[in-house]
């Protein structure tokens, strides 16, 4: 009983939470000068994802020092992205950080 | 021919949207794992994650929530702001949705990081469909999963495990996508780029250890767009 209280509480301020970061935001116009509206909707996303970048590394070095070579790593291979994909990216490099974190068992 | 072409952009943009949705199946095993200890089914998870998808904030709820001293008005601006970097996402994304009101509240809920790193400004509505719509699903699905593996115990993982790893590579790699051809459509030469990024970074840094990793994400990605908007107006017009 006490844990369906918690299921519904979860979904109706998880929903909410969505509502008013993502829903809400898509539906309202704010009438921003067009010289401003044309700085935010060029520019906005490629901030967004300097952001991303900057808040993956901070948080990964704040919490896991064995994320540094991890991160080198991928940007050694930012280089040959060319010819390799994400997904091989993403396997490499969580590879080496699971192997430092938990390669050797005591 | 028009469904031809249809199918085919279709088709890749599932094929896109893949290394998002197995990146991300982890961490929802992980969510399923997590809920089976406070005793969900697989039915509640999975209504869980489908109206209230939101990743991070999934996970956040259930410690919040089974604090004694946490009220619901507290708990919901916690959450509100760990999602905060979604309103200019959202803001700016809605030119790319259907104007239906119900198709665009669903589509603009199911906007995730993911989604929105794996999405081009060419993608139509349909593309943006498919991307969103699939990497929903491996997340439900993945979360599900993880209940029925807790429920069988056919998954022993230790406590300390960090599962959030390979989702934190795959949104480097998209972002560094994005970075890349976002700088290349918006400054003409390597001098704009660099000083954009350099003061990028630093702006951004700055903003975290100043604001904080939970509330920097407006005030951040706000100076980093003007930032942006002054750099290329300098560089491009010197050329």
């Amino acid at each position: 009983m006490i844990q369906d209280n918690l299921f519904y509480e979860s979904v109706i301020i998880l929903f909410i939470t969505s509502f008013f970061v993502r829903i809400l935001p898509s539906f309202i116009k704010i009438n921003l000068v067009e010289k401003y509206s044309d700085v935010f909707s060029n520019y906005i996303p490629l901030a967004v994802f300097l952001n991303f970048l900057v808040y993956i590394i901070y948080t990964g070095f704040l919490n896991d020092e064995n994320t540094i070579v991890p991160f080198l790593i991928m940007f050694i291979l930012f280089f040959f992205k060319k010819w390799i994909p994400n997904l091989v990216i993403i396997f490499l490099v969580s590879f080496v950080y699971y192997l430092l974190e938990y390669g050797t068992v005591t | 021919m028009a469904i031809a072409i249809c199918g085919k952009f279709k088709k890749a943009s599932f094929f896109r949207a893949l290394p998002a949705s197995i990146a991300i199946s982890p961490v929802g095993i992980l969510f399923g794992l997590l809920a089976y200890s406070i005793d969900w089914d697989i039915l509640q998870v999975g209504i869980l994650s489908l109206i209230a998808f939101t990743g991070s904030g999934q996970f956040a709820i259930i410690p919040l929530l089974q604090e004694q001293n946490s009220d619901l008005l507290t708990i919901g601006m916690v959450l509100i702001s760990i999602n905060m970097r979604y309103i200019p996402m959202s803001y700016f994304d809605k030119d790319n949705l259907p104007n239906k009101s119900i198709p665009r509240l669903l589509m603009s809920h199911f906007l995730g990081d993911e989604a929105y790193a794996v999405e081009n400004k060419e993608d139509n509505v349909m593309d943006r469909i498919i991307i969103r719509f699939t990497i929903v699903f491996f997340w439900v699905f993945s979360t599900m999963l993880g209940v029925y593996l807790g429920k069988y115990s056919l998954v022993f993982l230790p406590n300390s495990i960090n599962l959030y790893f390979p989702a934190s590579i795959l949104l480097a790699c998209l972002s560094y996508d994005q970075i890349k051809s976002g700088l290349k459509n918006s400054y003409d030469n390597i001098t704009g780029k660099f000083y954009a990024l350099i003061i990028c970074f630093i702006v951004s840094l700055s903003s975290i250890l100043i604001i904080g990793d939970k509330y920097f994400w407006i005030p951040s990605i706000i100076s980093s767009a003007i930032v942006l908007a002054i750099i290329s107006r300098k560089y491009n017009d010197s050329r």
